[in-house]
């Protein structure tokens, strides 16, 4: 039994979604299917990506082409605001400098 | 409490249908949903309101008691209190569907709880309200902490206990965190969806700025006062340091105000990185004598004398 990673076909009943859903996900490259001993895994790590995505896709009628945009964007924005809150910090403290 | 114009909300006529009612809900949904306006509590706040909106409009047994009261809620309220306490009396009918159920037809992030609806919902609807079952499990949603640091208790490795949600946690805070840095507890946050995993708790530190020194990165400034000979002549001076130690520096003879000294490995530590620490800087500043004694004035003037000459 592998404890870091979910068999493929178990994550599918458990999430009850189409196996094609995470086909598309996996072939997109948002995510990570691994094959091992004949079984395919998906790692623990990628199971909130897994739900974020599902959530974009069943709830939000989102398909995986605007799902594979919104990630890339999502990203950028979190780059951007950690930018943001390092150059804060040298703001403040430079403006310390010059009270 | 304030009446809220659903229709308003989703921006549809209040004989919308419901193929119209869900175009606009999710369409609004899109926008504001929290997995893609991470950190926004504006967009969290109108995402509850939509989902609000669409728990009442979706629902055709809400939306006609929605309809049939609306703006004269109070006398929802009434009949509210009087439902309780029929209930409590074993002796209510399920004319008008209680709180519960409902035909929400999404999941959203976090899931929906009672605390999520406003109190006109409550009013109207009842507490103890609880979505419609699915069988997928989902994480729970994350919640938000702020934890204030002064910039002495960042430099130290230490433990620290919160309160979430009523219940202590103990967390280690490493070394070296900086402003604004957020970390993840695993589990630490909202119970999951049909028996899925526990939600994350999200720290975010706030470092206070410190009198005596600033931080950019892992390094560290402060300013240190020279006296006129020390620096004119050289010498030793002893310098504190944050973490409450003191080092000695030696002053060059000529060192100039503002001279910038760096003491390697003084500084603030790198976070995750044991043993590994930033460099403090210190910048002179010479102290001019006042009050001077005939004597020393004396002795200054022949100074200048011997400069000019």
């Amino acid at each position: 039994m592998n404890t870091n990673k979910l068999l493929y076909s178990e994550c599918i009943r458990i999430y009850n979604v189409e196996s094609t859903f995470i086909d598309s996900l996996s072939e997109s490259g948002l995510i990570h299917v691994v094959s091992q001993d004949e079984e395919r895994y998906i790692d623990y790590e990628e199971l909130p990506k897994l739900e974020q995505f599902m959530r974009w896709y069943y709830d939000l009628d989102i398909n995986i082409e605007g799902i594979e945009a919104l990630n890339y964007l999502l990203e950028k924005v979190k780059s951007l605001q950690e930018e943001i809150q390092q150059l804060k910090n040298e703001l403040r403290f430079y403006k310390s400098l010059f009270p | 409490m304030a009446y809220i114009d659903y229709y308003k909300v989703l921006g549809v006529p209040k004989n919308a249908s419901q193929e119209e009612i869900k175009k606009a809900y999710r369409k609004l949904a899109r926008k504001m949903h929290p997995d893609l306006n991470p950190d926004d509590k504006d967009a969290h706040r109108k995402f509850q309101e939509i989902n609000e909106a669409h728990e009442v409009l979706s629902d055709p047994e809400k939306r006609a008691k929605y309809d049939k009261y609306g703006e004269n809620w109070k006398h929802a309220e009434e009949f509210e209190k009087a439902r309780q306490q029929y209930q409590q009396q074993g002796a209510w009918s399920d004319f008008f569907g209680g709180g519960e159920g409902g035909a929400r037809t999404f999941y959203t992030e976090g899931d929906f709880t009672d605390d999520d609806f406003s109190d006109f919902f409550h009013s109207m609807f009842g507490r103890g309200f609880k979505q419609r079952k699915t069988s997928r499990k989902f994480k729970g949603p994350d919640y938000q902490a702020e934890l204030r640091l002064t910039l002495r208790e960042a430099m130290q490795t230490h433990k620290r206990t919160l309160t979430v949600n009523g219940k202590n946690i103990r967390i280690t805070i490493p070394a070296g965190v900086a402003n604004g840095q957020k970390i993840k507890l695993a589990g630490y946050g909202g119970p999951g969806v049909n028996g899925g995993p526990n939600g994350d708790l999200y720290i975010t530190f706030i470092v206070e700025d410190d009198p005596k020194f600033k931080r950019l990165g892992d390094d560290l400034y402060t300013e240190a006062e020279v006296d006129l000979y020390t620096a004119v002549l050289g010498g030793e001076i002893t310098i504190d340091t944050l973490d409450g130690g003191q080092v000695k520096v030696k002053i060059k003879p000529g060192t100039q105000p503002g001279t910038k000294l760096r003491l390697k490995g003084k500084g603030f530590p790198v976070y995750k990185k044991k043993g590994k620490f930033g460099d403090l800087y210190v910048t002179v500043k010479v102290r001019i004598p006042e009050n001077l004694s005939p004597r020393e004035k004396e002795l200054f003037t022949e100074l200048a004398k011997l400069r000019t000459q």
